[in-house]
C-alpha cells in the first residue's frame, strides 16, 4: 500500500474504508503497544487497550476529530483507554481471587518478558509501583513527547498539578531505580 | 548522564512489539465494527436534558452536580408540559454565559447591598466578587489571589491571602447549586410558573426543606434569573434574603477591579502565615534593606535549586502551612512555566535594588532576573517585609508581586461613610448596623454580685462574637456609670441589665411605654410572672437616628444567656426562659414609639 499522510488515511477511514484505519495501526502498532505496556505493565492488558481503541475508532468513524498530530492522539486515547482499564482492575481486585486466573496470569508472564529487554522490564516494574497520574505523566511526556501543558488537558488538572506529578514521579523512580540503568541504555 | 535523564532516555525507548495476535484481533475486530457502524442509523439529536451539561466546561469540573441535574431534569419531566423544565435548562446555558453581573441585595437584617460578580469562564466559580454596603462604609473585593476589606469610616484595610468572602454560591452555576443542595439535604424541588408583581410572569425553581426555602426565578424570555428569595422558616418571624434585581454583562467600573490601599490606612494582613514568627527569615541586623534582600532571595534561590522544600518554608512563612506538593505547585505557579521540565530551578539570577510602591503594602518590592535553563531571561519581584524579631531587625519573603499585582491598583477612593440620616425606625436586628461603633453597656448595680459578674461574662463573649461576625465594628463595652458620663451620640447601643441593676438603663427607661414589676411587665398588655425576659429596640436617646437594644428582665440571673432568646425582626418581645411568649412592633408616629 502507497505510503499516504496521515490526514489522508483518516479522510478515507471517515469515508468509510476499514483498510485505511488498519493501516493506521500498522503505522503506530509498535508505538501504542508501547505506550500501553508503559502504562499498565502488563502485556494482555496493553493489547486490550490497543483493540480498544481501534475498535472504537472504527464504531464513531462519524465523530472521530483530530487535530495536529495522529500519532499524539492516538496515544492520547490508548492512556485514556488503559485508565479505564486500570480503574476497572482496582474495582475487580476486592473480588475474591479466581484461581484459575492466576495460573492463566503466571503462564503469560515469560512471554510478556521476552517481549522486552532488562532494562525495559526493570523500567516497567518500577513504573507499576507509582500512581497511575504520576505514571501517566510520565507517559505522556516521554513516550509521547506531549508539553506538561497538553497533559494537563488530558488530565484535566492544573498545570502546576501535572507538574508537581511529574516531579514526584521522577523523583520517586530515580529512588527506585536507583542505578540500575547503565549510562549507554540500548535495547 | 545524570539519574534523571539515564530514567528519561530509559523512559523514551522503551518499546514493545505487537505480536502477530493482536494483529489479527484487530483486523478481526475493526472489520466487524466498521460494518455495524455503516449499518447503523444517525442517532436524532433530540431535547436531552443532560445534553448542555455534557458539552460545557464547567460541568466537566462539577460532574457530580451535572449528574444530579440531569437526573432531577429527568425524573420530572414527565409531570410538566416540558416548557417550565426547557427554560431551566436554558438558563444553565445562559448563566454560563455571562460576563459580569451586578445585584441588588437585601440581607437578613433588611440592609442593602449590591454584589458584582465576574465568573471564570472556564470554571464557573465567581473570579471576583465586590460587595458595597448602601451607606458606602464598607467595601469587600474578594479575587481567587487576594481580598481586601476596606472600611473608608477608619481607614482600615484588611487584606487576606485567597478569597475571603463572600457569595456561598457562585452565580454562573447557580441553578446547579441549588439543586444539588437540596439533593444532598432530601429538600424537594419544584418548577412551576407564577406571575410576580416586580417581574410579570416568571419560571419558578422552588426548593423546600424543614428549615428554608427558597426561589428562584427565570424570565422565560431571555431564560436569565431574574432574581432570587432566600427565607428561614426554622426560626419565628419570617427572615428573608433577597437578590432583588440582576443586571447582565454590565461593564465593571474600573475602581472596583482595581484596589489600592489608600495613604496612611490601617493595614491588617492575614492568611500569610506568621509573618511575625520569630524563627522564620533571616537575621538582618548590621545590614541595610538591599544587603537583606540580595542575602534572603540568595537564600532562597538556592534553596530551590537545591530542591530544599525546608528550606523554602523557612525563609517564606506563608509555605509553612503547605505540603510538599502544594509548595513545589506554588513555585511551579510563580517560576516553573520558564522552567525546562526535566531541570528545575534557575541557573543564574541577579537580584536588583528594593524599592517602596504604594500599591504594595505588604513590604518592599526587590525585582530580580532569572536565567532559565534555555538561556532565557525573565524578571520576577517578590516582596520582602522587614520585622522585628526576637529583638533583632530580620526579614521574610512575603509572596511574588507579580501573582497579585494585576488584582492592585489605583482605585477611586470610595465616599467616607456617612451617619444615616433618617430617625431609626427598628426593628431589634436594624439597631446594631446604624452604626460602625457599637457601644455594650453592663450593668454595676445588680443586688447579686455573682450574678453580675456572670453577666459581664456573658456580655464580653457577645463583644467577641459581634466583632468575629464583623471585623470592621468597633465594640465596647463599658459600664453603665462610665456610659452615664459618655457622649454616645454615635454609636449603636446594646445594654444588658435589670431597671434598677443598670444605671444607664435606670435613667432612659421611664422613656418606654413599659413598667417592669417583681410580679408583672405591663407593656403592650399585662403580662404576669415574676421571671420574665424582655428584648426591645428604641432609638438612642443622643442621636435619634442610631438604634439602641435593651436587653432586661425582672431578676437578673434572667439576663445571663438572654442572647439565646430568638429575637430581631421585631421591634419588641417578651420571653420566659428561652421561649417567646409574645412578639410587637411599636406603632411610630411624630418620633414618638408607642403600642397604640
Amino acid at each position: 500500500m502507497e505510503m499516504s499522510s496521515d490526514r489522508a488515511l483518516v479522510k478515507k477511514f471517515k469515508g468509510g474504508d476499514p483498510e485505511a484505519l488498519l493501516a493506521i495501526y500498522r503505522r503506530y502498532r509498535d508505538y501504542l503497544l508501547s505506550v500501553a505496556m508503559a502504562m499498565v505493565c502488563d502485556l494482555d492488558r496493553a493489547e486490550d487497550a490497543v483493540h480498544d481503541v481501534f475498535v472504537s475508532l472504527a464504531q464513531k468513524r462519524r465523530e472521530f476529530r483530530f487535530r495536529g498530530n495522529l500519532k499524539a492522539c492516538l496515544a492520547v486515547a490508548v492512556v485514556n483507554r488503559t485508565r479505564d482499564l486500570l480503574r476497572r482492575q482496582s474495582v475487580r481486585a476486592a473480588a475474591p481471587l479466581d484461581p484459575e486466573a492466576e495460573i492463566v496470569s503466571a503462564s503469560v508472564a515469560p512471554e510478556q518478558t521476552a517481549m522486552l529487554n532488562e532494562q525495559c522490564r526493570r523500567l516497567a516494574a518500577a513504573l507499576g509501583q507509582l500512581p497511575p497520574e504520576q505514571r501517566e505523566v510520565l507517559v505522556l511526556r516521554h513516550k509521547c513527547d506531549l508539553p506538561l501543558r497538553e497533559i494537563a488537558k488530558v488530565q484535566q488538572a492544573g498545570i502546576s498539578t501535572v507538574h508537581a506529578r511529574y516531579q514526584h514521579g521522577l523523583n520517586t523512580l530515580r529512588a527506585l531505580m536507583n542505578g540500575e540503568l547503565d549510562d549507554d541504555t540500548g535495547r | 548522564m545524570t539519574p534523571v535523564d539515564k530514567i528519561i532516555r530509559a523512559l523514551s525507548q522503551f518499546e514493545a512489539k505487537a505480536p502477530p495476535r493482536l494483529d489479527e484481533r484487530v483486523r478481526e475486530h475493526v472489520y466487524e465494527a466498521s460494518a455495524d457502524a455503516a449499518s447503523a442509523p444517525v442517532a436524532r439529536t433530540g431535547l436531552r436534558p443532560w445534553r448542555l451539561i455534557a458539552g460545557s466546561r464547567i460541568a466537566q469540573l462539577t460532574a457530580a452536580a451535572a449528574i444530579v441535574m440531569a437526573a432531577f431534569l429527568g425524573l420530572h419531566m414527565g409531570g410538566l408540559d416540558g416548557s417550565e423544565v426547557y427554560a431551566v435548562e436554558q438558563t444553565i446555558d445562559a448563566l454560563r454565559k455571562i460576563e459580569t453581573a451586578h445585584a441588588f441585595c437585601t440581607g437578613w437584617q433588611g440592609d442593602r447591598f449590591e454584589m458584582w460578580v465576574k465568573p471564570d469562564p472556564a470554571t464557573g466559580a465567581n473570579d471576583f466578587i465586590c460587595l458595597t454596603e448602601a451607606k458606602g462604609d464598607s467595601i469587600m473585593v474578594s479575587t481567587p489571589s487576594v481580598s481586601y476589606h476596606y472600611l473608608p469610616g477608619r481607614n482600615y484595610v484588611r487584606i487576606t491571602r485567597g478569597r475571603q468572602i463572600t457569595s456561598d454560591l457562585d452565580l454562573a452555576r447557580m441553578i446547579e447549586s441549588l439543586i444539588q443542595e437540596a439533593d444532598k439535604t432530601g429538600d424537594s424541588v419544584e418548577i412551576g410558573r407564577k406571575v410576580t408583581d416586580r417581574h410579570g410572569e416568571v419560571v419558578t425553581l422552588r426548593r423546600t426543606g424543614p428549615t428554608c426555602e427558597s426561589e428562584a426565578w427565570i424570565d422565560p424570555r431571555t431564560k436569565l434569573l431574574l432574581g432570587l428569595e432566600y427565607t428561614r422558616t426554622s426560626e419565628p418571624g419570617e427572615l428573608v434574603k433577597r437578590m432583588d434585581e440582576i443586571r447582565y454583562n454590565e461593564p465593571v467600573p474600573e475602581w472596583l477591579l482595581r484596589f489600592e490601599c489608600p495613604e496612611n490606612a490601617a493595614i491588617e494582613l492575614d492568611g500569610w502565615g506568621d509573618l511575625d514568627d520569630p524563627n522564620a527569615g533571616i537575621d538582618a541586623a548590621g545590614l541595610n534593606d538591599e544587603r537583606a534582600c540580595r542575602a534572603i532571595l540568595t537564600r532562597l534561590f538556592e534553596a530551590v535549586n537545591a530542591a530544599d522544600l525546608d528550606g523554602m518554608r523557612r525563609l517564606i512563612p506563608v509555605a509553612s502551612q503547605w505540603d510538599d506538593e502544594t509548595l513545589v505547585s506554588a513555585v511551579w505557579d510563580v517560576i516553573g512555566k520558564h522552567w525546562d521540565d526535566q531541570t528545575p530551578g534557575v541557573m543564574a539570577y541577579e537580584i536588583g535594588a528594593p524599592y517602596r510602591d504604594k500599591g504594595c503594602p505588604l513590604g518592599v518590592l526587590v525585582p530580580c532576573v532569572l536565567t532559565d535553563h534555555n538561556g532565557q531571561r525573565f524578571e520576577l519581584t517578590l516582596i520582602v517585609r522587614f520585622r522585628e524579631a526576637k529583638g533583632r531587625r530580620t526579614c521574610v519573603i512575603v509572596d511574588a508581586w507579580d501573582g497579585i499585582r494585576p488584582r492592585l491598583g489605583p482605585m477611586h477612593k470610595p465616599q467616607p461613610a456617612r451617619a444615616p440620616n433618617s430617625p431609626f425606625q427598628g426593628p431589634i436586628n436594624a439597631a446594631g448596623f446604624t452604626s460602625v461603633s457599637t457601644v455594650l453597656i453592663v450593668p454595676t448595680n445588680e443586688p447579686n454580685k455573682t450574678t453580675e459578674a456572670r453577666i459581664h461574662v456573658g456580655v464580653q463573649a457577645m463583644r467577641k462574637f459581634i466583632k468575629r461576625k464583623s471585623v470592621e465594628r468597633s465594640v465596647e463595652v463599658m459600664t453603665d456609670v462610665e456610659a452615664l458620663q459618655a457622649d454616645l451620640s454615635r454609636s449603636a447601643i446594646f445594654v444588658y441589665g435589670t431597671p434598677g441593676g443598670n444605671l444607664w438603663l435606670a435613667k432612659h427607661i421611664a422613656a418606654l411605654p413599659v413598667a417592669i414589676e417583681p410580679g408583672r411587665i405591663t407593656a403592650d398588655r399585662v403580662y404576669e410572672g415574676s421571671d420574665l425576659r424582655l428584648i426591645t429596640a428604641w432609638p438612642n436617646p443622643q442621636n435619634p437616628n442610631l438604634g439602641v437594644v435593651i436587653y432586661t428582665a425582672q431578676r437578673a440571673e434572667d439576663i445571663i444567656g438572654i442572647n439565646q432568646v430568638f429575637h430581631g425582626p421585631t421591634d419588641f418581645l417578651v420571653a420566659r426562659g428561652n421561649t417567646v411568649k409574645r412578639t410587637v412592633n411599636y406603632v411610630k408616629k411624630d418620633g414618638r414609639w408607642t403600642f397604640e
